[in-house]
């Protein structure tokens, strides 16, 4: 009996999913944005404004957890079981367009308005090897979230604008309560994440580690961490996360963090706001993150996908959602300074920076291989285990024969 | 037919542990003589011979990360025996509340190593935590600093292990008859003499096997490490494992993680065939 209706089960199951394929196009969806109720909801709801929008598409979402994300799109790249459309870690679009996991959509960007629309490194995110693979629905950057009630006790009238600005607040901001500044350097990308930048501002590059500006960079931390200690070592052992926990615990008086911490500093209970990341001496950057919507290599839909994917790239469809919903800042001239785009107040200093946020995809796909030698640079140093030009030779040595 | 009987009975536990044991070790072992990365995982990589071995000694991060692994398990293990031996020893003794403070060592045990490792991370912080609070430190960065990192996760394998050596031990006491202590008692041994003379024999089969047990335990132990410090800082804690995985799952370097897991599943090897030894010598 049971086995009977195992079978009958599976018959229905088998039926109706021929009948959806015939009737129209299912599009396969895989994400990683079930980490919040409010970032779930917008997905669904969006996917949900499409299909009804039009009838004949039928989009089946599969969130998977950040976690195992990485290792699950890698299986799917490599058993060809790879979804129609994908929502990957920019870093990322080297690897899976190298190995052919997602298609090149080129020659649909060539006609696409839009395109000249996002910002150049926005842009950027999206491409390998002079080839567009994604559409960047979703960016974001860092930027520095400050406690104004700490400010205000140190006699801190404005948020630091450069390097020795910053690491005057940060020494003066330091008690035996509260660190001056934290930001994530647990040994893995989270820390590269906030380190590149410092390298940048400095006026150096992942590529030509080993020069002046990543000595630079290094030196500053080492200043920051081991000299005035107004960023407490723990830091090494944290994640972004974390900070944002101990930020808001009053721990920590400044963090550089991203927007997703927004809602939780909200809640925090002290007075609270954010400013771009200092300049350094080549003037202002920060690190891209965010994400590029694929089309699989082998997917038989791409014209039904491309269709979703510009309609999700209209700012008129999609703000609200892609804003608030998943927390993005505006990474289009069009949207940069629009209202509509403003979900809480902190987003106009994360947007200041979009111009000058640079993408990581740009190093090619042994860039977790590079990262890690950034990571462990930075670690050397903050840890007190090298001085900053051995750090910075070393990881030269690792990085130099993966640029190829 | 009588005869492939017996045969059909075992079927279902070869057909388990050849799906789920032989196929990916031998998979494993293939996998780390070819340069197998992101793009060739379902085929086509090429065979490589030992260069993925050759690599990893040549690395001076397998190297220090080897070199923590046997520091890891070689100091958890000794301190874990020593104290367990000694706390099983102590509960042995009929007091009030023995039995009641030995359950409480399991609730230790009981709690997933994900809890008590995110536990101790924030019990060791350097600013905060209660570690430095007891000790009367300050800025002391148990799990940041790389000095302190290696011997704190330790300090936190051990808290993790005691249970076990505990539990195990208590065993082997309880199966010690009373009256070979007593006979002694009468002929006028000390407290020292009845440990040493009878009991420690009786009880040596058993902390050799407590021993090589716990000895795979933390050699193949992941979890804690990885929660902890990540391997960190600046590969201060790095055993082969996290190494392995990190080479796996982020740099995605599979051959060259699969040699490094290869090492770890050839020492653990031997170290099974020791415990089968020293466990068909006990029965």
């Amino acid at each position: 009996m049971r086995v009977m209706l195992v079978s009958v089960l599976f018959a229905i199951s088998a039926c109706s999913n021929g009948a959806s394929s015939s009737d129209g196009t299912t599009l396969t969806w895989w994400d990683y944005f079930g980490y919040s109720p409010a970032s779930d909801q917008a997905v669904n709801t969006l996917i949900t404004r499409y299909q009804d929008a039009h009838p004949g598409v039928q989009i089946k979402r599969t969130p998977i957890g950040f976690a195992d994300f990485h290792a699950k799109i890698v299986q799917a790249a490599a058993s060809g079981t790879f979804p129609d459309i994908a929502v990957i870690d920019t870093p990322d679009v080297p690897l899976l367009a190298s190995q052919n996991a997602i298609g090149d959509l080129t020659w649909r960007f060539a006609s696409w308005p839009d395109k000249d629309k996002y910002l150049e490194h926005v842009r950027d995110g999206v491409k390998y090897q002079e080839k567009f693979y994604g559409v960047p629905l979703r960016s974001n950057t860092t930027a520095l979230i400050y406690n104004a009630d700490h400010f205000a006790q140190a006699n801190i009238s404005a948020p630091p604008k450069t390097w020795a600005e910053l690491r005057t607040a940060a020494k003066s901001l330091t008690s035996a309560d509260h660190s001056g500044l934290c930001f994530a350097a647990a040994a893995n990308e989270q820390l590269t994440f906030n380190f590149l930048p410092l390298m940048w501002q400095a006026g150096g590059d992942l590529r030509t580690v080993g020069d002046a500006p990543s000595v630079e960079a290094l030196k500053f931390v080492n200043a920051l961490v081991n000299e005035d200690k107004s960023v407490p070592r723990s830091v090494l052992q944290w994640g972004h996360s974390d900070v944002e926990k101990e930020f808001a615990a009053g721990h920590c008086s400044m963090m550089v963090n991203g927007p997703w911490t927004l809602p939780s500093v909200e809640k925090a209970g002290f007075a609270w706001a954010a400013a771009p990341l200092p300049a350094g001496a080549k003037g202002p950057a920060s690190p891209l993150g965010g994400e590029a919507w694929v089309v699989g290599a082998k997917s038989k839909n791409t014209d039904a996908a491309w269709q979703l994917l510009t309609w999700l790239a209209d700012p008129k469809n999609s703000a609200k959602e892609i804003g608030g919903g998943l927390g993005s800042i505006p990474n289009r001239d069009d949207t940069l300074k629009d209202p509509a785009w403003k979900w809480n107040n902190a987003v106009e200093a994360f947007a200041e920076q979009m111009p000058s946020a640079r993408a990581r995809s740009v190093y090619g796909p042994k860039y977790p291989q590079m990262s890690e030698a950034i990571w462990t640079m930075a670690q050397q140093v903050m840890t007190g285990e090298r001085d900053p030009q051995q750090a910075a030779d070393a990881a030269k040595a690792k990085i130099q024969p993966l640029l190829g | 037919m009588r005869r492939l009987t017996p045969y059909l009975f075992v079927l279902p536990a070869v057909l388990f542990l050849g799906a789920l044991l032989v196929y990916p070790v031998v998979l494993n072992v293939l996998m780390s003589f070819q340069d197998v990365s992101a793009g060739n995982l379902l085929g086509g990589a090429e065979w490589i011979g030992f260069e993925n071995y050759r690599a990893a000694f040549a690395d001076e991060v397998f190297v220090d990360a080897a070199w923590h692994s046997v520091t890891y398990a070689a100091v958890s293990v000794v301190v874990q025996l020593v104290a367990g031996t000694g706390l099983a020893l102590f509960y042995a003794q009929s007091f009030p509340g023995a039995r009641a403070l030995r359950s409480l060592y399991m609730i230790a045990y009981a709690i997933p190593v994900v809890v008590s490792a995110e536990l101790f991370r924030w019990l060791l912080d350097g600013r905060s935590g209660f570690v430095n609070w007891v000790l009367g430190t300050r800025d002391v960065f148990w799990l940041a600093d790389t000095s302190l990192a290696l011997p704190a996760v330790i300090g936190i394998q051990v808290w993790l292990g005691v249970p076990f050596v505990l539990v195990s031990l208590t065993a082997g006491l309880v199966a010690i008859p009373r009256e070979f202590g007593e006979a002694a008692l009468i002929d006028g041994a000390s407290a020292w003499q009845r440990f040493r003379w009878v009991t420690w024999p009786l009880l040596r089969p058993v902390v050799a096997a407590t021993a090589v047990l716990s000895t795979i335990f933390t050699l193949k132990s992941f979890d804690l490490v990885w929660i902890a410090t990540q391997g960190g800082p600046a590969g201060a804690s790095e055993i082969l494992p996290t190494l392995a995985y990190r080479l796996v799952f982020t740099s995605f370097l599979f051959g060259k993680g699969a040699a490094i897991m290869n090492v770890i599943f050839a020492v653990l090897f031997v170290l099974s065939l020791l415990y089968l030894r020293t466990d068909r010598r006990t029965s």
